[in-house]
């Protein structure tokens, strides 16, 4: 039963709703049996190209070929692509079983093939026995399953998840991550999730694309992602919440940052740039150094202004001289307290600021978010 | 009885024996009078002449009613589906400007209007002279049944989209499109995935247009005023003609039952949708 995911080929794609283009010029290629994932805050576009690759809605221009063939112009219903919507849309008129066979239905498949097939989905899908009820008697995880399995039931040379799993409780939600995972793995399915929970792409994807303005601002593995966001939108994205504007300079081939408060910090390693720029990294990054204890890195003295619990390690906002920042720490501090922050060398982030507004991005209600040239990050 | 429910029932009492007196005892004294003759007490002797006399047309009524239903409901599901499935605003746009006029409409303008445009030398029949689909000397009158049916569409047919559009709109867009991504056209999408959900706004709707026709005394008047015609036509005549309000309440009564029948259609679909 395992189906044969195709390749993905997008060229130049414009695609937009009424005058307004989202998406403009895109250039992306899928390989066959890939799971991969659009990452992006609301109104990055990641929906739109879904949608445009389903054909729900038409492109303005370029071109899209699924396995080899080209779909630019055809309708949903003439395109090789099933889709699992974040509602998850089932047919509430319908039982279980002919919501998951509707597809092959379509298909002209008999009776008993159809019969089949759906009792082979809902034990994949762990459904057994659910076959005759109606979507609207099942929990929020049974109905996503049977939402997966309406869109598996015709082995799709594509797959198109959208935020199949933001309706969903924490825990159902973990569990079904592997599942689908598991189940893109063996029916080899090629697979794009569109999401804005970087840690269900991180978990989910074999290649993460991170999207802001129609554009895609990063392409990679996981790994290769979150290790080097490549820009301060990506890393801020990808849980790097704390910055710090900064001038870089190259200092007998160390990188020396100049801070706000005229303090000087040397990193080892060439600066990629020189001029103003801004240092991410993230609050589990961030350690309580002791007095005297050294190394490569940034250490900046503040004093802990809130402290939470959230359950394994504690969560600090730190008022220093350059800015406030968030801190994960397993030590005990108390709100009033003088604490330093030890960042390592290699916990942080440097990007180029093209211009001021740049840096707005991580101040407080800092303007819309800009998007710093792609730079090899200098220290990784 | 509490202070305060003794208030309640004073506020709603004038409303109360307005409908009691407006509504109950009216219909209460024809109901009764179709079961009376005069100086003979209880008898089924109107029940007898009308159906000696009137038996066609009762089930012409039927006929006629059911009929303009059926055609109201298939313009309006086609009207509304075009509304909520096509792909070009433009004409969206253009049918929901047009669609709306015939509601404001009266009933006897419309059969007026009727009565011109479905004559034997009618617009209609002119129109399609002049197309050449018709040859001239074979037209024929469509003031008949067939009239009739067509008016009462073409006065419900905007009341019917109306609801019936109202409620597709306010469907879950994505089970529309989850149809047309697995692979099912336009018209199946309609068919299978689109009515089934709005079925039961279709009900309400095709139950009071069903109603709201077998009450129409104008539009059987004009647009087709030789038999056999619809019992409200029938009633008036009655009425007007003899005084004989015993026929008349009893041809009261047998319309009250068909519009019982259809209430009854009407609630065992629902309540067999509510019990699953």
């Amino acid at each position: 039963m395992a189906g044969t995911g195709a390749r993905v080929e997008i060229e130049g794609l414009s695609v937009g709703y009424g005058s307004s283009l989202i998406i403009d010029g895109l250039d992306l290629d899928i390989g066959a049996g890939s799971f991969v994932a659009l990452l992006g805050a609301s109104g990055c576009g990641k929906t739109t190209l879904l949608k445009a690759l389903s054909g729900l809605l038409p492109a303005a221009n370029g071109r899209i070929h699924i396995g080899g063939t080209d779909v630019t112009h055809a309708p949903p219903e003439r395109r090789p692509s099933t889709m699992v919507f974040q509602s998850y849309a089932l047919w509430p008129h319908m039982s279980v079983a002919a919501n998951i066979g509707y597809g092959l239905k379509l298909r002209r498949q008999s009776k008993p093939a159809i019969d089949a097939r759906v009792d082979e989905i809902l034990a994949l899908l762990g459904l057994q026995g659910y076959g005759d009820r109606r979507p609207t008697a099942l929990s929020g995880g049974q109905r996503q399953r049977v939402a997966l399995g309406r869109a598996i039931a015709i082995d799709p040379p594509l797959l198109l998840l959208d935020e199949p799993l933001s309706n969903l409780d924490a825990s159902v939600r973990q569990t079904m991550r592997s599942e689908i995972r598991a189940l893109q793995e063996r029916l080899g399915l090629t697979t794009v999730l569109v999401t804005h929970d970087q840690e269900e792409a991180m978990i989910m994807a074999d290649r993460i694309l991170v999207m802001d303005r129609g554009r895609i601002l990063r392409d990679g593995t996981p790994e290769d992602v979150w290790r080097r966001p490549m820009s301060a939108f990506v890393a801020r994205f990808l849980g790097a919440d704390n910055g710090i504007a900064a001038d870089f300079a190259d200092v007998d081939g160390g990188t020396e940052l100049t801070l706000i408060d005229g303090s000087r910090v040397v990193l080892p390693g060439r600066p990629a740039f020189e001029g103003p720029g801004e240092v991410r990294f993230r609050s589990a990054a961030v350690g309580f150094g002791g007095a005297g204890n050294g190394g490569d890195g940034l250490r900046l003295s503040g004093r802990v202004v809130s402290a939470l619990y959230p359950g394994g390690r504690h969560r600090y906002v730190v008022d220093t001289a350059v800015g406030s920042f968030t801190v994960e720490e397993s030590r005990r501090a108390s709100v009033g307290e003088a604490v330093v922050l030890a960042v390592p060398a290699d916990e942080l982030h440097l990007f180029p600021a093209d211009s001021a507004e740049g840096l707005a991005q991580h101040l407080p209600g800092g303007g819309h978010l800009r998007v710093s040239r792609p730079v090899t990050d200098c220290l990784a | 009885m509490s202070r305060s429910s003794a208030l309640a029932l004073l506020f709603v009492a004038p409303a109360l024996a307005l409908v009691a007196v407006f509504f109950f005892h009216p219909l209460a004294l024809s109901v009764i009078s179709a079961f009376m003759a005069e100086g003979h007490g209880p008898t089924f002797a109107n029940f007898a002449r009308a159906a000696e006399l009137y038996s066609g047309d009762i089930i012409h009524t039927i006929f006629v009613v059911t009929s303009a239903t059926l055609l109201t409901l298939v313009v309006a599901i086609a009207i509304s589906g075009a509304l909520t499935l096509s792909a070009s605003p433009g004409f969206v746009a253009a049918l929901k400007f047009v669609y709306r006029w015939p509601l404001f409409v009266p009933f006897i303008v419309a059969a007026q209007c009727m009565r011109t445009f479905l004559a034997r030398n009618g617009l209609m029949n002119n129109a399609f002279v002049a197309l050449g689909v018709f040859d001239p000397m074979t037209t024929s009158s469509y003031l008949d049944w067939r009239g009739m049916v067509i008016t009462f569409a073409w006065k419900q047919v905007p009341f019917v989209t109306l609801l019936i559009a109202g409620a597709m709109a306010s469907l879950d867009r994505a089970t529309i499109e989850a149809g047309r991504d697995l692979g099912a056209s336009r018209l199946r999408v309609l068919v299978e995935l689109v009515i089934p959900q709005v079925m039961p706004t279709l009900l309400v709707a095709a139950t009071l247009s069903f109603v709201l026709m077998l009450s129409v005394l104008s539009v059987p008047m004009m647009v087709a005023g030789s038999q056999p015609t619809l019992i409200t036509v029938d009633m008036a005549f009655r009425i007007n003609a003899y005084g004989d309000y015993g026929t008349a309440n009893a041809l009261g009564v047998i319309s009250y039952l068909i519009a019982s029948g259809a209430a009854i259609f009407y609630l065992r679909h629902t309540l067999k949708d509510d019990g699953r």
